[in-house]
């Protein structure tokens, strides 16, 4: 009888099992005797990911039997993209902000959600679209197919420390003239008028270039710039707004701001260094370790431009681009995704995720859950003027996530003119160059897109 | 025995059992050192060498990273835009000149240090157990610390200077074309300084302590002890430790530039890691970013092999200090 060679055969069995345990850990989705596994996959950052659990936990009890498995990661789409590779994605996802949604949706490997949408919602009866408010899934649209549901929106505007500028007798300025006065007065003060996030240059960009653009140029020279038309960028009226910003940089941005990152800026108003900072709503919460004593930051608009013909109250406004809620095309559990994100953006969700974060959702009228506390107080400041808008921009959520060379070539020639390296005409024809060249790309998914 | 012995002896064995078992004996150091070796040797394939070469195929596709099936062969075409791409060079040239910066301070750095703690010149112990201490910090932390040294108003760097009399205001290191490459080298050099102080503190203690005297006999100075005698003793250390500084100039570097900078302000610190990410992972251009991959291994490899060639060459030659 041959002798076998157990050395060999031991280390055979041992490398086959541990394949098969790999394999079995990676395997989502998949049904064992009577138990259903669904499987949620999130973003975890600022808001936290509670309310995810909690919706799991709502349809675990609406299903029996049904497992759900939620893996939430700070950097989620490093995990999710090999999935959709595989052809084996989580069943319902929110993949984050560096996930490639325009690429997948391009790649039939996201579902539409208009038809659902268009179906009652799971806690009223009305269809879902109409608990969102109008223009949530503008940008979220292409070709007439709705590919993602927003949860958090973003708002915009000048944050200030009220106890400091009680102090001075400062009141928030309507028009840049009443604004450049205060400014001047902040000065004297030995106070930075305007705190500037330096290091990232895509700050300067909302709120203040795009609404520059609205408020100056007009709603269409907007439009005409994010669907990348030939001399939108380079139009006089355009340029207007990023001489405007140059004059704003070189006057009244605190001095050192270059080298400041989000946190080191924004905690200069927070400790009343500098007298107002552009940031989204995430502002109260993303500084809740350096807040001041009491209930003192508020959020103010841009001031106006009272000379020009076009709407004044225009705001940028969009969605947190980590956590836009996709259903995958290869999902093994279609009809429980779709329950799962309208239990998401139910009432009773809506209620809970904004009391839990301090932020409002997508949920129409969410605002008035804001918890009355410090950070629920500071949000609705900023929420508040939103209401009278004329119409928003939603400027990351289709410049950012659609064409993101565009992104970078405003981002470097904006940091080259933050540094008098570069003057507006040449940061604009910068990025007209770049606006041509994606215009021809065949392999550029292209938009079209009106902000009303 | 050794080996050869006990093949030798076996060749005189009469009995095919006694021969069977002798071989045996031979077979088994080596079946021993395969078994330790597989577990990390399968580890090894799979994690490293099976990507590396996935790339090198990866590298003559255009793909989004996102749906199996949809690579497109295109050839050496991403190495035609490579060629063509204004930012791939600017992040080449900031890191070959980054590259140069690290391997001259660091070295220049360890070698004094490593000099002074070696002849137990005054303060040797102090430096000695504090240059050390950045090593066991992560980089990460290293690089949060120097973010906070670097602030404009309230940083260390901007006190410092203003206390000895040089006053200039909220200077933004990382904020200003001119001074963010070499701002965001500092901390990595900070960092590893101490490891570089130990290989060559080593080496120096190597050195036969009779060419020392020897020296100090013919009348040498220290700065000539050190130029003519040290310095060419170690030189394999040196290049030793260039090749290491490679590493760190063309690979760890991504944490602080990431951390610091985010390559901005306007590409002035983008390194050549940093790009590949944003080409991938921003731009979704998986394809792009495996030939700019390629691109960087093979330049890193033809310079690690210059490096280490007239090494090998000084070795062959026989030259003094090898």
């Amino acid at each position: 009888m041959k002798k076998v060679n157990v050395f060999v055969t031991v280390v055979l069995v041992v490398v086959a099992f541990s394949f098969v345990g790999v394999w079995d850990v990676m395997a989502t989705g998949s049904e064992k005797e009577e138990e259903i596994i669904f499987t949620v996959a999130a973003f975890e950052g600022g808001y936290g990911v509670e309310w995810v659990h909690e919706t799991a936990r709502l349809l675990e009890e609406q299903h029996p039997g049904l497992k759900v498995e939620v893996t939430t990661d700070p950097r989620i789409w490093e995990k999710v993209q090999p999935m959709f590779v595989a052809g084996n994605p989580p069943d319902v996802v929110a993949p984050g902000w560096l996930f490639d949604h325009w690429g997948a949706i391009s790649e039939g490997q996201l579902k539409p959600l208009e038809d659902y949408l268009n179906t009652d919602a799971i806690d009223k009866d009305v269809p879902w679209i109409d608990t969102f408010p109008d223009g949530t899934f503008s940008a979220a649209t292409y070709e007439g197919h709705i590919y993602y549901i927003p949860l958090f929106p973003s708002f915009y505007g000048w944050w200030y420390n009220k106890t400091v500028w009680d102090r001075h007798g400062w009141t928030p300025p309507k028009t840049w003239d009443e604004a450049f006065k205060l400014f001047d007065e902040m000065k004297k003060a030995g106070i930075g008028p305007i705190a500037n996030q330096g290091k990232y240059p895509m700050y300067l960009t909302y709120p203040y270039l795009t609404e520059f653009i609205a408020r100056l140029a007009g709603q269409k020279k907007l439009e005409a710039c994010i669907n990348l038309e030939p001399n939108s960028w380079t139009d006089p009226k355009v340029v207007e707004a990023f001489t405007f910003l140059k004059h704003l940089i070189d006057n009244y941005f605190q001095e050192g701001h270059l080298g400041m990152d989000h946190l080191q800026s924004q905690a200069e108003v927070m400790v009343g260094k500098a007298g107002v900072v552009a940031c989204g709503s995430w502002f109260p919460k993303e500084q809740e370790q350096v807040w001041p004593e009491g209930d003192v930051i508020r959020a103010m608009p841009l001031p106006v431009f009272p000379d020009s013909p076009f709407p004044q109250n225009v705001y940028n406004k969009d969605h947190d681009s980590a956590l836009l809620w996709v259903i995958p095309s290869a999902t093994k559990h279609e009809e429980l995704a779709v329950e799962f994100l309208k239990l998401l953006t139910s009432e009773k969700m809506a209620k809970y995720t904004v009391e839990n974060t301090g932020n409002p959702t997508t949920y129409k009228g969410s605002s008035k859950w804001l918890p009355d506390n410090k950070f629920g107080r500071a949000v609705a400041s900023c929420t508040a003027y939103y209401e009278n808008a004329a119409y928003t921009i939603a400027k990351r959520e289709t410049l950012e996530l659609w064409y993101p060379k565009v992104e970078a070539a405003l981002n470097d020639n904006l940091a080259k003119m933050e540094e008098g390296k570069a003057t507006p005409e040449e940061v604009c024809a910068a990025v007209q160059a770049v606006v041509d060249e994606l215009r021809e790309d065949p392999n550029v998914l292209k938009h079209v897109f009106s902000l009303k | 025995m050794n080996l050869l012995g006990t093949i030798g002896f076996s060749a005189g064995m009469q009995s095919k059992q006694q021969q069977r078992r002798v071989l045996k004996k031979t077979r088994s150091p080596i079946r021993v050192v395969v078994f330790f070796l597989a577990p990390a040797l399968i580890v090894y394939l799979a994690f490293v060498a099976y990507p590396v070469v996935k790339i090198f195929r990866l590298c003559l596709f255009r793909w989004r990273g996102i749906t199996r099936g949809t690579q497109e062969f295109i050839g050496f075409g991403n190495f035609v835009k490579l060629i063509h791409d204004p930012v791939f060079w600017r992040a080449f040239v900031n890191n070959v000149v980054l590259f140069l910066f690290v391997v001259v301070v660091s070295v220049c750095v360890a070698l004094f240090f490593a000099y002074i703690i070696a002849r137990r010149i005054k303060g040797s112990m102090f430096y000695r157990a504090t240059w050390l201490f950045p090593n066991m910090l992560g980089d990460v932390i290293v690089a949060s610390i120097w973010l906070f040294i670097y602030h404009p108003t309230i940083g260390m760097l901007n006190y410092f200077l203003s206390l000895i009399g040089i006053d200039i205001g909220a200077t933004p290191w990382l904020g200003q074309s001119s001074t963010a490459l070499i701002a965001v080298t500092i901390p990595m050099i900070w960092k590893f300084a101490g490891l570089y102080i130990i290989l060559f503190l080593a080496a120096i203690q190597e050195i036969p302590q009779s060419f020392l005297d020897a020296a100090r006999i013919d009348g040498a100075t220290r700065w000539q002890e050190f130029f003519h005698v040290i310095l060419p003793l170690i030189r394999p250390t040196i290049a030793v430790a260039i090749v290491f500084l490679m590493w760190n100039s063309f690979s760890v570097i991504f944490t602080y530039v990431k951390l610091l900078t985010e390559g901005g302000p306007y590409r002035s610190t983008e390194v050549l890691p940093t790009y590949i990410y944003q080409v991938g992972f921003k731009y979704h251009e998986f394809g792009y970013g495996s030939a700019i991959s390629v691109a960087t291994f093979i330049f890193i490899f033809a310079l690690a092999a210059l490096v280490l060639r007239m090494l090998m060459e000084r070795l062959m030659r026989g030259e003094k200090g090898f």
